[in-house]
């Protein structure tokens, strides 16, 4: 069966290999079947990809250990419904699945493409194409999953405890399609470039497939955010660590993207914005691939001991060459059809966003890179952390969130200066008194009560719009649920883009409190004690241990009690595996709105002792719920709306037209 | 089996791909319908464009002066691109009716030339 | 048309107010009375990293040395020593690589530097840039008026078809608006 693997693998590469060069030398040659025959082969290369994943997913189902990647990843103990989704754990089945998630992404992005992007689509495949090959062929040199041991084991390894859990379940295929999912825009202007279009041809494709990509990346990261928070056990959420600041860095030049992709579908402007910020994007997704595999430091994130890393970090120094000097031959095409007309606009709003974000991605960056500069030019080894990334990013993003409080009220091409001041006040004033509430109710530190004014202002400039917007309809006779809905319907990408952007400030919202106000202690405490932590106070049971077949529970029961109240009885504590010398913390979370109550249990002891680590951490939860909301907004965003245009004039002219 | 099912699997991928080459290729790209359809998806946009100008008026975002000036430019726009649209179409039109007057033309000559006797070579 | 802009903003207003007070107000609860000086330490935990493991600061890393790292940092907060002082001890015997950020001084001020006079200058490239692009004027389209006004007589007839078609889009709404009669200042 194996064997059907690997051959099925064979002929993806070939197909993917036929469908670059037949496409290219089709469009070049002129020859129309060499291109169609192409384009059917990218549609064969994922039909392919998913027969060999096929054959992996049964493999691990039926527990064939004879499959090096098999015994390493998986064993007769694990849950039956893991083993049908456990194949993209480790680094040969990963890159299976990255091969088959864009493959066929690739596939449908080229049967959809639109009318006008007709003659770059040669090109456009051949992109892509040659990316697949890429990848299938580095899996099948450098990470074979069908590599057969000569005697199979009894038993498996098992899966990285780690990843039992249901949200580190989801993190790294929706991570991993986020990233891999940017080469999909990126081809389509890297066709546009090589075919020498000179328009906006591009813009209407690219920017659903930025969105829906934006969308999948987004949940990947805040997934990895929850995953962090509920298992690493740590109290945070992000720690800027290396491998998340991977996974950051293509999200920022990708947000500037959905947004300037718009200026240039409406008024043909920041082409040469979009060409760079989506080679920028697609550049950082390939750098965070490098890091997930074999990438300098060793974190929770490598794919074990890979060795991969260098293979990805050429494919991203050929891709960036490529895409820049196809970038410069075709300047002059990139120039803007027209031109700003006022600084107060959309459009010049959404040129400071580009800045903006580009500013956050090269900080970032910065704080990456300098560990690196140190080591070459001084020798000594340095860390960047959270202290740097903090101050330098954070009013970089906060003055983000006070853009997109002052976006809603710009109309395109030049807003009134009058109308501008008059619809900026309200918002002000709900800031000023948002920030001042917080000073009056103890946040007596310029930056948080700051940041929740802007979280204020921001809100309340969307919260208008909707509110002002469904006003004017219902005051020509619909009623008001009505009239919010078909405001929303008729206007898809601008209220699609508020629903989002206030999935945005509640993170802010979220970073802000949980930044600024969390407090911890420690407590070491034996059954029957307490600890009291602000109007917490927790009342330590027993501990118990449970030895499970592939790993040892150690809980404790706690109680815990508000203001005096009983609440809430919680286990906090953490799954030791043997076989993995590791440690997964089941940490005791207590969630409202306005704050979690989280423990963790650790070092327990012969004579029932345990360690206890108690945080408050305000207005976390707001970080989860945001998630799904920026989901909706995307997809509001991307609905189709029916174009109403006439496709023949004839049809417009009532009296037959004169002869 | 599983050498066989490839091999299966192998000549179908190569048949399908082979298609294309033995069909008669549709002469889609002869009249260009590009052009009609780029004028209407741009007529579109230019109406989508009206559409929200109105709600930024509505939200009081451009006040009276800057809507009229807005509103005058889009109208022209798209009248232009009606016109052109309306052009391009009557230019297919033609051009359809050149093609069949040739495809007739043709066929009236191969019917002559089978009357004829079947002469030299 | 004030009373209308009045009957939504204040809505919308009060609602917003609302929401964003209690969450704040449930904020300041956390405000624990932690002693201060705990809360330095907590705070020096989180801006030293333990040598021996890949990244993580001795707040969170739950090795024996981390631990007695914490129990140093204490001693050295009780004693009196300012933050400088008890970083400067843990360089002293492990290298720069024991701080969570570098220092701001010598070679690192570079780090520390680079950003802002970065965005600075990015910020002042786009002022300059945005500033001559609209000192240019607006572009060709807009100089609409007289030249082509000659050309508004053919497209009279198709003026007509993009109002019939704006008409048709609105539905049930009544009809888009002509534009004023030209004349206007």
């Amino acid at each position: 069966m194996a064997d059907l693997g690997s051959i099925t693998l064979l002929l993806s590469l070939a197909l993917a290999v036929y469908a670059a060069i037949g496409s290219v030398v089709g469009k070049w040659k002129n020859a129309p079947e060499l291109v169609i025959s192409a384009r059917y082969a990218a549609y064969l290369t994922p039909a392919m990809l998913a027969i060999s994943t096929g054959v992996l997913v049964s493999a691990f189902v039926n527990h064939n250990f004879e499959l090096r990647y098999v015994a390493g990843h998986s064993n007769l103990a694990m849950d039956p419904w893991l083993t049908w989704v456990a194949f993209y754990a480790g680094n040969e089945g990963s890159m299976l699945f990255l091969s088959l998630i864009f493959s066929a992404v690739s596939a449908i992005a080229i049967w959809r493409a639109p009318q006008e992007v007709g003659p770059a689509l040669p090109y456009t495949t051949f992109v892509l194409m040659s990316i697949t090959v890429f990848f299938v062929a580095v899996m099948m040199t450098m990470a074979n999953p069908f590599f057969e041991l000569p005697v199979a084991p009894a038993d498996g390894q098992g899966i990285n405890p780690l990843l039992t859990h249901v949200g580190m379940f989801f993190h790294p295929p929706m991570l991993m399609a986020g990233l891999i999912g940017l080469g999909i825009p990126f081809a389509f202007g890297m066709g546009h470039l090589m075919a020498g279009q000179t328009g906006d041809e591009w813009a209407d494709t690219a920017r659903v497939w930025a969105l829906i990509v934006w969308a999948t990346l987004t949940i990947g990261l805040l997934l990895g955010a929850w995953w962090a928070y509920t298992i690493l056990g740590w109290g945070g959420y992000w720690a800027w660590d290396p491998v998340e600041n991977a996974g950051l860095l293509p999200w920022l030049p990708l947000t500037a993207f959905v947004h300037s992709i718009m200026v240039q579908k409406r008024r043909g402007m920041f082409r040469m914005w979009n060409m760079a910020l989506i080679i920028l994007a697609w550049g950082f997704a390939m750098y965070g691939m490098f890091m997930n595999r074999g990438g300098p430091v060793p974190s929770v994130h490598s794919f074990g001991q890979s060795t991969m890393g260098w293979v990805f970090l050429v494919f991203l120094g050929a891709n960036l060459l490529g895409a820049f000097a196809l970038f410069f031959w075709r300047y002059s095409s990139l120039k803007s059809a027209a031109a700003l007309e006022s600084s107060l606009s959309r459009e010049a709003a959404f040129l400071l966003n580009n800045l903006l974000f580009l500013m956050i991605a090269l900080v970032t960056l910065w704080g990456v890179l300098y560990p690196l500069i140190t080591d070459v030019f001084r020798g000594v080894t340095i860390t960047v952390g959270r202290p740097y990334f903090d101050v330098v990013a954070g009013p970089l993003f906060l003055a983000l969130v006070v853009l997109m409080g002052i976006g809603p009220l710009l109309p395109w091409r030049r807003a009134s200066g009058q109308s501008l001041f008059r619809l900026m006040r309200l918002p002000i004033a709900v800031g000023l008194s948002t920030a001042g509430i917080s000073v009056l109710f103890g946040a007596t530190s310029a930056i948080p009560a700051l940041a929740f004014g802007v979280c204020g202002m921001a809100a309340t400039g969307i919260a208008r719009e909707w509110a002002k917007g469904t006003q004017v309809r219902h005051n020509k006779g619909e009623n008001y649920p009505l009239a919010f809905v078909r405001l929303v319907s008729s206007n898809r990408p601008r209220y699609g883009g508020y629903i989002a952007h206030i999935g945005i400030i509640m993170v802010a919202f979220a970073a802000t409190g949980s930044s600024f106000y969390g407090v911890q202690d420690d407590f070491s405490l034996a059954p029957g004690e307490r600890a009291v932590l602000g109007d917490y106070e927790m009342e330590y049971i027993g501990a118990t241990t449970q030895i499970k077949s592939d790993r040892i529970e150690q809980r404790a029961d706690v109680m815990l009690y508000k203001n005096g109240e009983f609440v809430k009885q919680l286990q906090p504590g953490y799954a030791f595996y043997p076989s993995f010398s590791m440690a997964a913390t089941r940490a005791g979370i207590r969630q409202t709105p306005v704050e979690d109550l989280y423990i963790l249990a650790s070092e327990f002891s012969e004579d029932g002792r345990a360690l206890f680590r108690l945080h408050i951490n305000p207005l976390i939860v707001w970080l989860w719920l945001a998630g799904p909301v920026m989901v909706f907004g995307t997809v509001v965003s991307l609905w189709p709306e029916r174009q109403k245009a006439a496709v023949a004039i004839s049809t417009l002219r009532t009296p037959p037209p004169t002869a | 089996m599983p050498l066989a099912f490839s091999a299966l699997l192998a000549v179908i991928a190569v048949a399908i791909i082979a298609i294309p080459f033995f069909r008669t290729p549709k002469k889609e790209d002869a009249f260009d319908p590009h052009n009609a359809e780029a004028l209407r998806s741009q007529r579109e946009s230019i109406y989508q464009a009206l559409e929200t100008l109105r709600l930024e008026r509505e939200l009081g975002q451009v006040d009276d002066q800057e809507y009229q000036r807005q509103l005058r430019e889009y109208r022209r726009q798209a009248a232009i691109a009606l016109q052109a649209q309306e052009r391009v179409e009557g230019d297919q039109e033609e051009l359809v009716a050149l093609l069949e007057e040739e495809v007739l033309a043709a066929r009236a000559r191969l019917q002559k030339d089978d009357e004829q006797p079947k002469g030299d070579s | 048309m004030f009373t209308s802009i009045r009957r939504y903003s204040e809505t919308a207003f009060a609602l917003l107010l609302c929401g964003v007070i209690a969450a704040l107000a449930a904020c300041s609860t956390s405000h624990s009375h932690l002693p201060e000086d705990q809360l330095r330490a907590q705070a020096l935990d989180k801006s030293l990293i333990c040598p021996i493991c890949p990244g993580e600061t001795i707040d969170r890393s739950q090795v024996q040395l981390a631990n007695q790292m914490q129990v140093i940092v204490r001693e050295q907060v009780a004693d009196g020593k300012s933050d400088a002082e008890i970083r400067q001890f843990f360089v002293d015997r492990y290298g720069e690589r024991v701080l969570a950020a570098p220092s701001k001084e010598g070679f690192n001020l570079v780090m520390w530097i680079a950003p802002p006079v970065g965005i600075t200058l990015a910020l002042l490239v786009l002022f300059l840039v945005t500033r001559s692009m609209l000192r240019q004027g607006p572009a060709p389209t807009l100089r609409t008026s007289s030249a082509d006004s000659s050309r508004d007589a053919d497209l009279e007839g198709y003026l007509e078809l993009v109002d019939k078609e704006l008409g048709e889009r609105d539905g049930p709404h009544p009809p888009a608006e002509k534009p004023d009669t030209e004349g206007t200042a």
